[in-house]
């Protein structure tokens, strides 16, 4: 913009001390200096402390975005100042002299634990949230079970690491009183809602506009960052444009990573391949907690996977240790579930000596779940008819031939002799495996199962259900206001979207389609793409449902004016939610168009239809009838539109069967994937080239998560991984071409049967590629195994070397 | 320097980047930033012939030099270069931000290379990173359009090739 300042952060290289005081004379006296802003300063005008979900139940964490008295984590914002020159950024935010008396450092959940150093002083413990899922005795039914396995499994932390680091530029408009804000987030009324709260004003006074991002995964989302504040405050400061741009190593310190989750399981099953109980210990590393802390609780949902498992015993402990806070990635807690239950049935199957796909055919719940009604999706259940598809690809026997061959070469003596094993893992799932449905009044899992389903305790199953609608509402991004009660889903709609009059949840989504003279369809979502296609699908969608040429239809979003209300895009909800909207909204045009037509021409409502953009009375094909045009003339009108609030009848994700091949070298710990096969169902495609999309993404992200990705800290808190290289997010080179193969069951619980698919081949690409890889493993040492992500080369090599 | 065809001057800071010349300075916003270590590749050019990290370049390196960016892959800044039509038909991008970069790394190979197999695209892709695409679509599109740009020049003889 035209005479922006660019502002910088002054960040922490401690992870935890003790501020004594911030010095900026030096700072200020730069000609380039304009403002600085520190904590202290947002107590003295009132701004609220970093917002934090109300569920699960959780300690209060009292921070600010910008540090007062203490920092509890590398990289956590101090200071902010704005500056004349981009080039003088760096040099300023230098010369901003801060003391600190540094802290004992809690970087571990074993440190935590122990309680020695305390994040936060009002707190008794480190511990942030703790929650079971029980059903049936799993204790009683292990110590008699004829199969039991037990794995300490986990994934590390790891970023959302999207191409385009944050980014914000803040226009404060005197006159209008209103501050214009770009920003990079997945949901445009969500930041708008946010910075009202924190800023106590009406949310019209933020006009949020979000352009062409690149890429979220779950770090654009609901998290509270400071630097969109801090830029309103400055600029409503100084009347500039202020602009700020994260450096990578900005967005590794501060932008929220996920996973950090481990998992002490033990699973028992009968003679008959039955899993009768599952037991784990879930422990989660939430860093000094954040605005979303319930990634774990839906690990927690997400570990049951597609099965029927009559005893249940799950324990989840969350810590708060000096590090940035978790969030959402890719997934958000559902590809740490799927991949604790995917790899130890992979265990289990060996241990019995069955195949896999076996082991999981013979504990898929049936087809249609207890409770399920005809609203529902039924894709969850479909996995046999996803695992026999795989089964049948020649690809499958081809692959199971090149495995032996491969193997029967390892370590022979003589010319053949090789080092190379492979290994092919497969896993199956979704994202939260069973119905969500809030108005479902009996959990799925809590039907007549063999084995004392029903001596579920009472208590947690009123706790389950609390999860489960509350876990969607806060999925949608900024909600900070604390008193929420669970039966107030929709109350969270309006203050999301206050003045706008619309109400909104996690399964419903904004949209608006007009018609104008000129034939031109407009639709005005309050989904938010960066990536996923959704200009594209929802264009077809109306295209389709209007019957007018695709490319007379453009799509609007990104705008908190243009289009008054929206939840977002994350969670694998787009299609489902936002285009449920846009096919809702678009019926409600057309039939409004018909009744006009009729009323102005005689012509039966029912007997219209239209066809290439224009009229047609398909009762009397040949009969004249005015074009869309003169119709708007007539009335008066430049455009029609109509409105829709959509809720879906119940959130659908799609589900997946996955296959993947690779080769370890068992020298050198390498790993290199060779095939990946998908077998998938996410309903009805709008558009197959952008599910595959989604999918080959997914996967790969997946297969960094398995293979590469770490933030790692050292004991000092330091983080070890600030840039791209160290970090390691897969190449070109590291990837493998991924092959999608489809069934089309549509979602009855979506208008235009999609089931959401953005997410499923990260969650269920984490156990394929893990159990491959120990696959391959077992054939160099029987017994060595890797459960831990991401199996790099030194954890591999440990694994061959020692015993397990 | 020239850049995409015409010639620009301009004053720098010393520390200048090229990357930020290129899109502080021409308002050459299509060359991106996704790091600050030359590893991402969304800031990939052509300067010289070469494909290079015009953030790992200092601006006044650049100077006198041949420079080509994504703005100047179109002919006339319309018609689509056969390699930006790949990409668009055979879903070669999500969310576009490393598609620039990746452009011009796949424009270079196809350059040197104009039949690469998969692994010689795997690897001339290599240094552009990608977290939207798995590199599938990528990896189609550059197929697509070796297909594309040796058809079109067995049949017109024309050189689609931009010129430096």
């Amino acid at each position: 913009m035209e005479g922006q300042a660019y502002m910088g952060i002054v960040r922490t290289p401690f992870a935890h001390a003790r501020i004594r005081g911030i010095d900026l004379s030096k700072a200020r006296a730069s000609p380039d200096f304009i403002a600085a802003l520190t904590g202290e300063d947002l107590v003295k005008q009132g701004v609220t402390t970093v917002p934090q979900n109300q569920w699960p139940p959780q300690k209060p964490a009292k921070r600010y975005h910008l540090a007062v008295g203490k920092v509890r984590f590398t990289g956590e914002p101090v200071a902010a100042i704005l500056v004349r020159r981009k080039n003088s950024l760096e040099d300023l935010v230098e010369l901003v002299e801060v003391d600190y008396d540094p802290l004992p450092v809690v970087t571990t959940i074993e440190e935590s634990k122990k309680g020695k150093t305390l994040i936060y002083e009002d707190w008794s413990d480190n511990l942030s949230q703790r929650n079971d899922v029980k059903w049936g005795s799993a204790e009683k039914v292990i110590a008699s079970a004829p199969y039991v396995i037990r794995a300490k499994e986990g994934i590390a932390r790891q970023g959302s690491t999207p191409m385009e680091p944050h980014s914000t530029l803040v226009q404060y408009k005197k006159k209008e009183d209103v501050y214009e804000v770009y920003a990079t987030v997945q949901s445009v009324h969500g930041l708008r809602g946010q910075l009202a709260s924190q800023l106590h004003l009406p949310e019209e006074r933020f006009h949020v506009k979000v352009m062409d991002m690149g890429g979220g995964f779950g770090s654009k989302g609901a998290q509270s960052y400071p630097e969109p504040l801090l830029a309103c405050l400055f600029s409503r400061m100084t009347g500039l444009p202020v602009k700020w741009t994260a450096t990578r190593t900005e967005e590794f310190l501060e932008a929220a990573s996920g996973r950090d989750e481990y998992c002490g399981i033990t699973l028992a099953c009968d003679m008959g391949g039955k899993i009768v109980a599952v037991k784990a210990e879930v422990e989660c590393d939430v860093g000094v907690t954040g605005t979303q802390n319930h990634m774990s609780q839906l690990s927690l949902w997400s570990m049951l996977g597609p099965y029927r498992i009559p005893n249940v015993d799950l324990r989840l402990a969350v810590y708060a240790t000096n590090k940035m806070p978790l969030g959402p990635v890719r997934g958000a807690g559902a590809p740490e579930g799927c991949y604790f239950i995917e790899r130890a049935m992979n265990i289990m199957a060996q241990k019995m000596g069955i195949d896999p796909l076996e082991l999981r055919k013979r504990n898929l719940s049936a087809e249609r779940r207890p409770g399920d009604t005809d609203r529902k999706p039924s894709g969850e259940e479909d996995h046999v008819r996803l695992i026999n598809d795989l089964i049948s690809q020649p690809r499958y026997e081809e692959l199971l031939k090149w495995r032996k061959d491969v193997n029967s070469r390892f370590k022979r003596r003589g010319p053949s002799h090789s080092n190379i094993v492979a290994g092919l893992g497969v896993s199956i799932g979704g994202r939260s495996g069973f119905g969500g449905d809030e108005d479902e009044e009996e959990h799925p899992e809590s039907d007549e199962s063999p084995g004392g389903g029903d001596s579920r305790e009472g208590s947690s199953q009123e706790k389950a259900e609390q999860w489960q609608q509350d876990g969607s509402q806060s999925e949608k991004g900024g909600e900070s206001k604390g008193e929420k009660e669970n039966d107030e889903a929709s109350s969270w709609g309006e203050s999301e979207n206050e003045g706008s009059g619309v109400e909104l949840d996690f399964e419903s989504e904004y949209g608006r389609v007009t018609l104008d003279r000129n034939g031109k369809v407009t639709v005005y979502t309050g989904s938010s793409p960066h990536g996923q296609g959704i200009e594209t699908t929802f264009a077809q969608l109306a295209s389709e449902e209007l019957k007018v040429p695709l490319d007379r239809v453009s799509v609007v979003w990104g705008d908190s004016v243009l289009v008054p209300a929206g939840v977002g895009t994350f969670g694998s909800r787009s299609a489902v939610t936002g285009g449920s909207a846009v096919v809702d909204a678009s019926r409600k045009l057309r039939a409004q168009l018909f009744a006009r037509v009729s009323e102005l021409t005689g012509t039966k409502a029912e007997a219209l239809s239209i066809s290439d953009g224009r009229l047609v009375n398909t009762s009397r094909p040949s009969a004249e009838l005015p074009t869309i045009a003169e119709i708007l003339e007539r009335l008066g009108l430049a455009e029609m539109s109509a409105e829709s609030t959509y809720k879906v009848s119940s959130m659908s994700y799609s589900s997946g069967v996955h296959l993947c091949a690779l080769t370890l070298d068992a020298e050198l710990g390498t790993v290199k994937i060779l095939r990946y096969v998908v077998v998938e169902d996410c309903g009805t495609m709008i558009n197959k080239k952008i599910v595959e999309g989604q999918l080959h993404g997914g996967v790969v992200h997946a297969v960094g998560g398995a293979l590469f990705e770490k933030l790692a800290y050292d004991e000092q808190g330091n983080l070890l991984t600030g840039t791209l290289v160290d970090y390691g997010i897969p190449t070109a080179l590291d990837s493998p071409d991924v092959e999608v193969f489809h069934e089309v069951t549509p979602s009855t619980g979506t208008l235009n049967g999609t089931k959401g698919v953005g997410e499923s081949g990260t969650i269920v690409g984490y156990a394929a590629v893990m159990n491959a890889l120990n696959d391959a493993l077992s054939l160099v040492r029987p017994g060595a195994r890797v459960d831990v992500a991401p199996a790099t080369p030194d954890s591999i090599l440990a694994a061959i070397n020692q015993p397990h | 320097m020239r850049v995409n065809r015409k010639q620009h001057s301009g004053a720098v800071e010393p520390r200048t980047l090229l990357v930020n010349f290129l899109r502080d300075d021409l308002g050459l916003t299509g060359t991106h930033v996704g790091c600050d270590t030359g590893h991402c590749g969304a800031c990939t050019i052509i300067m010289n012939g070469k494909a290079v990290k015009s953030c790992m370049i200092l601006a006044v390196q650049a100077r006198d030099a041949e420079i080509l960016t994504v703005e100047g892959l179109a002919e006339d800044g319309e018609k689509l270069h056969p390699i930006q039509e790949a990409f668009m038909q055979s879903h070669g991008l999500q969310c576009g931000f490393c598609t620039p970069g990746i452009l011009m790394s796949s424009l270079f190979l196809l350059q040197r290379n104009p039949h690469p197999t998969e692994e010689e695209i795997r690897r001339g892709i290599e240094g552009n990173l990608c977290r939207c695409t798995g590199y599938v679509g990528i990896v189609r599109s550059v197929r697509a359009a070796a297909e594309a740009l040796s058809k079109g020049k067995a049949t017109t003889k024309k050189e689609r090739e931009v010129e430096y």
